[in-house]
């Protein structure tokens, strides 16, 4: 009986991975395209800023919060760079970047630990205005920027796999020790899923959930430097498309986990689906428009089979 | 009581008068900025202008006096507009038009509603989650983003947006003759005071003999019933569907219903703050606008000013619990 | 060294608003001692407790820890002094293993503050096999049974270097089977020369692990005796007390016929229930905390999802599924959590007058103000509400006034069962004594009141009949003449058979 269950298990959380390969069977079968290496490639290097602001959200949502201003932050910090860069060089841009995004991080930290407004609602405001300030530092204009190492990263490839693959890959590793094996993602881990047991076990409560936001305006910083590459510049509000998939990544990943929470390397699946999903689906003729319905459908199983209390949830 | 007010400090003062000051500040600036900004046409316009957003807020004030939030009202805005320019182009009459719009409206209330009162999920989760799916929708249904335009817009449509009745434009009748509805229904009507019985004390109003599952539910309706009124109102104003019109109203709605929440003596939400906020924003962009700063300007004074509206909201929450001994 | 004191609490007095919770209490612990702390619901027990963890501020008073004074303490500063606490909530991380909770505040770490797995799945394991815990070190927590998750937190507390351990109902949850290794894991942990303080209903249990008794009774410190030169029905009588210091006035009415009945009432938490209630009755309900008897409040009100039982009123059956239903069937239902359960409280006194009866006040389609104020005045006039106008919020309301307010709102909604949950509870002298006289006009006018009390000098002198209930059961109905105090408490500790 226990032997049969187990096995059960086990097969459940292998059915994502088999029906991932099934549907790229089928994508491969209606359009033989999808499975040339350089239509493999592009996946990867698209997926990487993807990645790395879902790994921002994953570890602000880890600690019971939330944040939907990342595209916001990452907008803002590639124009900041590109601004900065084309005035005076790269690494005061750089600078600057990082700077913005640690900054408004920290801001929605403070906004939501400290002085209490709802992760929700802080972090929606802080979307537009930041998507405001992306565009009063562009006039509201595309942004180029030439410059070698952008361009290196955006363009070239390390072996066979684009740079900006390899730069992503080794922030998943850097994330994956901290969140998954450090003491910082394991008190993140105890303040998402109980409070008060954390704050009895002599937990911090504010310092850590204020520090998974700044940690989240790094990975968007890191995220622009890819786009930027990618982009060889920015175009104002290119990432505001990106919310719903940065927050369906997180949930897939979650779901996919053994103990059901929210965690890195599932993000991490979660950014891989969605990249094959969208670029199969646009090689086999499906209009974009048509991805979109499917995310929020998605959106809404993942949540309705989250968690449930026992009354109406106010605010 | 006195003892209370004798001890209150310039914080406590600015904490609850600031917003009337800013108020106030703003629009003596803006009409020393730009002579234009105090005319009766360009007032009457501004409430021309805020006409949408503010019945939006009104729907939204309702949801959030019951401890709620509806996010999805942003994509309904949009989805009646289509529905309604889509009867129109078929051939349908502005009444049917107007009824599927509404009916829009009626589904995401119900929905909402249900999730929220009985699956127990989180109002911001459940209404982002239909948000999402209704401005998909619009993607999908206008293959894209295309907006629907109509070759011979009917003139009683037109007359919606741009009509007057005795001078005054249709829209801010209708802003006016919600305001009265929901007004009534709020300050008179037993469902008013079992809506904010909920939204303060929602073990005491069950244990009360409120039902406040329906009470809840029908109050994600009328935000639903709102939104798609806006909706129509919009779509007459540029005599097309346009898909997620209804984006831009979102932040603003919130933000006018949590500032009416500020100015209100014990924090609680009223449609006359509401009103107030709406103002207040609508200045701010009328006059913005007056002095010819560019749109993305205002999209961060917009997003700032909701953001210090908050702040403001947060810090006299905290106080109160401090004078409450919570 | 076995005579120090290892924590010294001196003179602690907490005033809440109109209480003296706590009334220059000393509770001092030597090293090395077991130490059982007992007193009735509302004694100062938990009031006692929480200013040492520091939920509470105390008014006035001292406290020392291991030769240090702490001033301002708070949880995670006594937990670094060495003093770990065991509640009876569960606080547990539910997607953790075993192993991640039991060392949550002390992870075994590698350099860089890098977690090591390996020895932290050693160091669990053998702590686990050290306590005779036979669970594996990776299992989550939620999927844990209730014992076990309580099991887990008791191990957690244990394998720190703590040299106090505070105990409060450590075995409400437990099997007899556990609870045998609890007090092997005591015993052990006596041993080794930890400090217990153990707060529990259970007079057998403390029989068989305290070495001395400290007993609160009304806020006061009764007394502290060593274990083995007293008894339980000694303690049973501290604990009660003699002297009753306040005044009940009990109406004499005639009883008349049955009007309302419960049958075999069951929920989760309710066992196989039933009473009658009588016109002009007041039926009380007794026992512990924890014994079900708010939880059978709420059964009987709709509030709680019934399993089982049928209930008749005036000898009709009813189904009764929610409040709403109960309202409209005369039921009235006062909860002893007043702020969450009671009031509304930003609404005024007339607002939450009516709450409950407001289809009374609609004309045509909107309420008539006029005479929702006048209903509401004549209320605030006949209960003596003190208030400058019947337009002032409630929660600016003294805890007595606050319970007149929902007092009148149910005498408005025309109910003919009152339940009463702990009425008086952190209400003014004052105020009971004009509560009970209600309780008395109530049952005049020909209603029937279960009155819910864990006071037993109320109980006693209020009631003419009381339940006592024990495990969420109703082990025993007393005439109240033919019985007295130490019965009372007797039948709650011990159950059906003394």
């Amino acid at each position: 009986m226990k032997n049969n269950s187990k096995l059960k298990g086990q097969l459940k959380s292998l059915i994502i991975y088999i029906g991932l390969l099934l549907i790229c069977i089928v994508f491969a079968i209606l359009n033989p395209t999808f499975i040339s290496p350089s239509n493999l490639m592009t996946i990867l290097s698209h997926m990487a800023p993807l990645a790395l602001m879902s790994f921002g959200l994953a570890s602000v949502m880890m600690a019971g919060d939330f944040d939907l201003s990342l595209v916001g932050i990452t907008g803002f910090s590639a124009v900041t760079i590109i601004v900065l860069a084309n005035q005076f060089n790269l690494l005061v841009g750089l600078l600057g970047g990082l700077i913005v995004a640690v900054l408004v991080g920290f801001l929605n930290g403070f906004f939501v630990v400290k002085v209490g407004i709802h992760p929700w609602l802080a972090t929606i405001a802080m979307m537009r205005m930041t998507f405001g300030l992306e565009q009063i530092l562009s006039k509201g204009y595309a942004q180029n920027l030439n410059h070698p190492f952008i361009y290196w990263l955006g363009h070239s490839r390390i072996g066979f796999i684009p740079a900006q693959t390899i730069f992503a890959l080794l922030i998943f590793g850097v994330m994956y020790v901290l969140i998954q094996k450090h003491k910082f993602g394991y008190h993140l881990y105890a303040l998402g899923g109980n409070r008060i047991a954390a704050q009895i076990a002599g937990i911090r409560v504010q310092k850590p959930r204020i520090l998974a936001y700044m940690l989240a305006g790094v990975l968007c910083f890191f995220a622009s430097i890819c786009l930027t590459g990618t982009l060889s510049g920015y175009t104002p509000l290119a990432t505001e498309k990106m919310v719903n998939d940065t927050i369906l990544a997180v949930f897939i990943g979650s779901s996919v986990s053994k103990r059901k929470v929210i965690n890195i390397p599932g993000t991490f699946l979660g950014v891989i689906i969605m990249g094959i999903f969208s670029n199969g689906l646009a090689l086999i003729g499906v209009p974009s428009y048509w991805m979109q319905l499917v995310k929020g459908i998605l959106i809404i199983l993942v949540i309705v089979t989250s968690s449930r209390s026992e009354k109406m949830v106010q605010i | 009581m006195k003892s209370k007010f004798s001890s209150m400090s310039i914080k406590n003062l600015l904490l609850n008068y600031g917003v009337y000051l800013a108020f106030l500040i703003v629009c003596v600036a803006f009409s020393l900025l730009s002579p234009a900004f105090l005319t009766t046409a360009n007032l009457l316009d501004l409430l021309r202008q805020i006409s949408i957003v503010t019945v939006v807020a009104f729907g939204m004030t309702l949801v959030i006096i019951s401890g709620g939030i509806d996010l999805s009202t942003g994509a309904v805005v949009g989805i009646a507009g289509l529905a309604l320019t889509t009867v129109l182009e078929k051939g349908g009459g502005l009444l049917v038009g107007c009824l599927v719009a509404l009916l829009f409206g009626v589904l995401f209330g119900v929905i909402n509603g249900t999730l929220v009162t009985r699956a127990n999920m989180n109002p911001f989760i459940v209404t982002i989650a239909t948000l999402l799916i209704g401005n998909s929708l619009q993607i999908v249904y206008t293959r894209g983003g295309l907006p629907i335009y109509l070759m011979i817009p009917p003139k009683n449509f037109m007359f919606i947006a741009h009509g007057r009745v005795g001078g005054i434009p249709v829209p801010v009748i209708i802003l006016l003759m919600i305001f009265g509805l929901y007004y009534l229904l709020l300050q008179r009507s037993s469902y008013g005071r079992y809506l904010y019985a909920i939204g303060s004390n929602i073990d005491a109003s069950e244990l009360s003999g409120i039902k406040y599952r329906k009470i809840v539910t029908f109050a994600y309706i009328l935000s639903g019933i709102s939104a798609a009124l806006a909706g129509i109102v919009l779509s007459s104003r540029v005599m097309s569907g346009q898909p997620l019109a209804g984006e831009a109203y979102l932040l603003d709605a919130i933000g006018a219903s949590f500032m009416g929440t500020i100015i209100s003596k014990v924090g609680r939400p009223s449609l006359l703050g509401t009103m107030f906020g709406s103002l207040f924003i609508g200045v701010m962009m009328n006059g913005l606008t007056l002095l010819n700063v560019v749109f993305y300007w205002q999209e961060f004074a917009k997003g700032f000013l909701i953001l210090f509206i908050l702040l403001i909201w947060a810090l006299q929450k905290a106080q109160r619990e401090v004078v409450t001994g919570k | 060294m076995a005579d120090q004191y290892i924590l010294e609490m001196k003179n602690i007095t907490k005033l809440f608003p109109g209480v003296r919770a706590l009334d220059n209490v000393d509770f001092c612990v030597k090293s090395g001692e077991v130490r059982a702390l007992v007193g009735e619901n509302g004694a100062g027990k938990s009031t006692l407790i929480k200013i040492l963890t520091g939920v509470y501020k105390a008014t006035s008073g001292s406290i020392t820890l291991m030769n240090q004074k702490i001033d301002n303490p708070d949880s995670a500063t006594i937990k670094r002094m060495g003093l770990s606490c065991i509640y009876q909530d569960q606080n547990f991380v539910p997607y953790f293993s075993i192993a991640e909770s039991l060392f949550m505040d002390d992870l075994p770490q590698k350099n860089y503050g890098l977690i090591d797995q390996k020895k932290l799945f050693e160091k669990a394991e053998a702590l686990l096999k050290r306590l005779n815990i036979n669970l594996e070190p990776h299992l989550l927590m939620g999927d844990l049974t209730v014992s076990e998750q309580q099991l887990i937190q008791i191990a957690a507390a244990v394998h720190g270097k703590a040299s106090i351990m505070l105990l409060d109902e450590p075995t409400a949850p437990l099997s007899s089977d556990e609870v045998e290794r609890l007090f092997q894991i005591i015993n052990d942990l006596k041993k080794d020369g930890v400090t217990i303080i153990y707060i529990s209903h259970r007079l057998e249990e403390i029989f068989r692990i305290a070495d001395t008794v400290s007993v609160l009774r009304n806020g006061k410190m009764i007394d502290t005796l060593n274990i083995k030169e007293t008894n339980q029905d000694e303690i049973i009588k501290l604990m009660v007390g003699k002297d009753v210091e306040e005044k009940y006035p009990k109406t004499k009415v005639k009883i008349g016929e049955e009007i309302f009945r419960i049958d075999n009432y069951t929920s989760d938490k309710v066992k196989n229930v039933s009473f009658d209630l009588r016109k002009g009755e007041v039926f009380g309900i007794y026992g512990v905390v924890g014994a079900g008897k708010t939880e059978l409040a709420k059964l009987i009100f709709g509030a709680d999802k019934k399993e089982d039982g049928r209930l008749y009123i005036d000898g009709q059956e009813c189904v009764i599924e929610s409040p709403n239903a109960a309202i409209k069937k005369g039921i009235a239902f006062v909860s002893e959590d007043r702020r969450k359960e009671g009031l509304v409280g930003d609404f005024s006194i007339c607002r939450n007058i009516t709450l409950a009866s407001l289809w009374k006040y609609i004309k045509r389609i909107f309420i008539n103000f006029k005479r929702e104020r006048t209903v509401s005045q004549t209320y605030v006039g006949e209960l003596n509400i003190k208030t400058p106008t019947i337009e002032t919020l409630v929660r600016t309301l003294s805890g007595g006034n606050q319970q007149k307010v929902i007092l009148s709102k149910w005498l408005s909604s025309d109910a003919k069962i009152f339940i009463l949950d702990q009425p008086t509870i952190g209400v003014d002298v004052g105020a009971k004594t004009e509560i009970y006289r209600l309780i008395g006009t109530l049952v005049s006018n020909g209603a029937g009141v279960i009155f819910i009390s864990s006071e037993i000098p109320e109980i006693i002198n209020l009631t003419d009949r009381v339940g006592v209930m024990k495990h969420g059961e109703m082990v025993k109905i007393l005439d109240t003449k033919e019985t007295d105090p130490q019965k009372l408490l007797a039948y709650a500790l011990k159950g059906g058979e003394l």
